[in-house]
C-alpha cells in the first residue's frame, strides 16, 4: 500500500531536471517535500500525478501503473501552483464538475470550508486573487475523495490568518479522516511541526529522504569560540557555518564521534528543520548529505 | 462502459449542448432578430417575410461549422479531467461519445427544421444539398428523409473528428509553433491550391478525364457517367466518410495518449 516512485529522470530542453529519483509514499503520513526554486518538486508532482511523462522511471500506487489510470489517477489529487480549471466557469460549478468527476466528493464541508475562508462559490475561478484560486483548490483538494493528496506551494498569496486556517484545518480533516499529504513549499518553518517524513530534492535528487525526528535527531548546530568549534568538527559532516564576532557557528548533519572531548567553550544544540534545509541545499564542496 | 467514462461523457454531453444552445441563440439573433430590427427602425418591416428567413437559416452549415471548431478545444478539457483524475484514455473515449451523441442531436434538429421549414418540398431542398446526388434513389421521402440524416450524421462525425484531430495535435505543439502551424497551413495550402490549379488547367482535358475526373465522379457514386443526378449510389462515398472518420480517429486517439500540461 503505497506509491513508489521508481528511478524517475527527467529534462527539458537537454537540461536535466530529475535525476534518477526514487522514492516511498506511504499511505495516512504527512509528507514535506522541499527543495529550493527549481529544484524539480512541481516537476515530481506532475510526473506523479500524470500531467507529465517522465524521461525514464515508473510511479506505482499500489503496485498498479500511474500512467494513465483511472483507478489509480482517481485516488490521488495533485493541487497544484498552475491553474487547469476553466477562467469562466464559476465555482459552484466547479465543485458540480469534481463531484460528478471524482464521485464522493464531500460538498457539505466543501461550503463549509468556503464560508471560513470568506470565499464566494458564485464568483468565476478567473475572477479570483491568488489567494482565493488557492483556497479553492485547497478546498477542493480537502473534499476529494482520494487517498493521496498533493500540495504544491498550498499556502501561496494566502495571507496570515488565511494560512493558519488552512493550517487548522488540515490537521482537523487528517485527524478526522487520515490520508496521506505530501506538502510542497518554502515555509518550513510553518509546516515543520506538522510533517512527519520529509524529502529534500537537491541538485536534482533526493538528497533527504527519512522522518522527520530521526533527521533532526542527527542535525546539530555546535557553536562556541573559532579555535574551538574548527577543532571540535573536523571530519564531522559540516554542512554550513556562520560567524559573528567571535562566535562560529558549525552546522552539521551526521554522527558526531561520541568519543571526542567536548571542550567547555563549545555548546552543541540541535538545528531546526528550516536551519538544516538551508544549510544543505546551501551545500558547498566538502560538505555531503549522508 | 465504466462509471468514469459515463461521467465525463455526461460532463462533456451537457457542456456541448449549452454550447449548440447558445450558437443557435447566436444564429436567431444574428439572422432573424437584427434584420427584424432593422427592418422596423428603417420602417421596411414589408419587406421582411419571415418564412424566408427562416429558410435562410441553414441549420445544418451552422451544426458542421460547430461541431469543427468545438472539437478542436483539446486543452482546457485535458486539463480539467486530469485535475479530476481521469485518464488520457477515458479522457479521448468519453470525447468520442460526446461528439458521436452531439452529432446525433444536432442532425436531428437539422432535420427537423429542414422537414418543418422545406415540406412539402423536402426532396427538392435535398436534391439541393450534398445528398441531391442520391436523394432520388428512395422509394419514398421518408426513405431518402432517413438516407439524408444518417448521411448528415456521418459527415458531422467525419467533421468532429477531424477537428478533434487537429486540435489534439495542435495541443502537443508549444503555443509559438501552434501560431506558426496557424499562419503557415493556411498560406502554404493556398499556393499549393493554387499550383494545382495551374497544372491541372494545363493538362489535356482528355488525360483530366481518363484520371482525376473519373476518380471524382466513382468517389461521388457513379463510377459509369450512367446515372442521372440523385440516383447515384451513396456507397463508396459513405464508405469513403467511414475510412476517413476511421482515420481521423486513430490520429486523434494518439494524439489524446500524449497530451500533457504544459508549464
Amino acid at each position: 500500500m503505497s506509491i513508489q516512485v521508481k528511478a524517475v529522470s527527467q529534462a527539458f530542453h537537454h537540461q536535466t531536471i530529475l535525476d534518477n529519483v526514487s522514492l516511498t509514499i506511504e499511505p495516512e503520513k504527512i509528507y514535506g517535500l522541499l527543495g529550493r526554486n527549481g529544484a524539480g518538486k512541481s516537476t515530481l508532482l506532475n510526473i506523479i500525478s500524470n500531467r507529465i511523462f517522465a524521461d525514464h522511471g515508473t510511479v506505482t500506487l499500489d503496485e498498479q501503473s500511474m500512467r494513465d489510470n483511472d483507478q489509480t489517477l482517481g485516488r490521488i489529487y495533485l493541487m497544484s501552483e498552475v491553474n487547469l480549471y476553466p477562467d469562466r466557469t464559476k465555482l459552484n460549478k466547479l465543485l458540480d464538475t469534481t463531484t460528478q468527476l471524482y464521485g464522493d466528493f464531500d460538498r457539505p464541508y466543501a461550503e463549509r470550508l468556503a464560508k471560513e475562508f470568506g470565499l464566494d462559490l458564485n464568483a468565476r475561478f478567473g475572477k479570483l486573487s491568488t489567494g482565493y484560486r488557492t483556497i479553492f483548490k485547497l478546498i477542493v483538494a480537502f473534499c476529494v475523495p482520494a487517498d493521496y493528496i498533493f500540495l504544491d506551494e498550498p499556502v501561496l498569496g494566502l495571507d496570515a490568518n488565511h494560512r493558519e486556517l488552512f493550517y487548522n484545518e488540515l490537521i482537523e480533516t487528517y485527524s478526522e479522516k487520515p490520508r496521506t499529504f505530501v506538502i510542497s513549499t518554502h515555509l518550513i518553518e510553518e509546516i515543520a511541526n506538522l510533517i512527519e517524513h520529509v524529502f529534500v530534492l537537491d541538485h536534482h535528487q533526493i538528497t533527504v529522504n527519512g522522518s522527520v525526528p530521526d533527521i533532526l535527531e542527527r542535525a546539530y548546530t555546535i557553536s562556541g569560540s573559532d579555535h574551538d568549534v574548527t577543532t571540535y568538527t573536523q571530519g564531522l559532516n559540516v554542512i554550513g557555518a556562520d560567524h559573528l564576532g567571535g562566535i562560529t557557528a558549525h552546522y552539521v548533519y551526521g554522527p558526531l564521534q561520541d568519543d571526542r572531548p567536548i571542550p567547555d567553550t563549545v555548546k552543541i544544540e540541535h538545528l531546526d528543520l528550516q536551519k538544516l534545509f538551508i544549510n544543505l541545499t546551501n551545500t558547498k564542496e566538502e560538505a555531503h548529505v549522508n | 462502459m465504466s462509471s468514469k467514462l459515463k461521467s465525463v461523457t455526461r460532463q462533456f454531453f451537457q457542456s456541448q449542448i449549452r454550447y449548440l444552445g447558445g450558437t443557435y441563440a447566436w444564429v436567431v439573433g444574428i439572422l432573424i432578430v437584427v434584420p427584424l430590427i432593422y427592418d422596423a427602425l428603417t420602417q421596411q418591416l414589408s419587406t421582411y417575410v419571415f418564412s424566408n428567413v427562416i429558410k435562410g437559416l441553414a441549420l445544418n452549415f451552422v451544426f458542421g461549422f460547430f461541431i469543427f471548431i468545438i472539437t478542436w478545444f483539446t486543452t482546457d478539457d485535458f486539463q480539467l479531467c486530469i485535475q479530476n483524475g481521469i485518464s488520457r484514455r477515458t479522457f479521448f473515449r468519453a470525447r468520442l461519445l460526446s461528439i458521436v451523441a452531439i452529432t446525433f442531436v444536432g442532425d436531428l434538429i437539422a432535420t427537423i427544421y429542414n422537414q418543418i421549414v422545406w415540406s412539402p418540398h423536402l426532396t427538392n431542398f435535398l436534391s439541393n444539398t450534398a445528398f441531391g446526388f442520391y436523394s432520388k434513389g428512395f422509394s419514398s421521402a421518408w426513405l431518402a428523409g432517413l438516407g439524408a440524416f444518417l448521411f448528415g450524421w456521418l459527415d458531422y462525425l467525419c467533421l468532429g473528428t477531424l477537428g478533434m484531430a487537429i486540435g489534439s495535435g495542435l495541443s502537443l505543439l508549444s503555443k509559438r509553433m501552434r501560431y506558426t502551424v496557424l499562419i503557415a497551413v493556411p498560406v502554404v495550402g493556398l499556393l499549393l491550391l493554387n499550383l494545382l490549379l495551374t497544372i491541372f488547367t494545363k493538362l489535356p482535358q482528355a488525360y483530366l478525364n481518363r484520371t482525376w475526373l473519373n476518380f471524382l465522379w466513382w468517389a461521388v457514386g457513379d463510377p459509369g457517367h450512367q446515372q442521372a443526378v440523385g440516383y447515384f449510389n451513396p456507397l463508396v462515398p459513405t464508405l469513403f466518410l467511414v475510412g476517413f472518420t476511421t482515420i481521423f480517429t486513430a490520429i486523434a486517439s494518439q494524439c489524446y495518449r500524449h497530451l500533457q500540461v504544459k508549464k
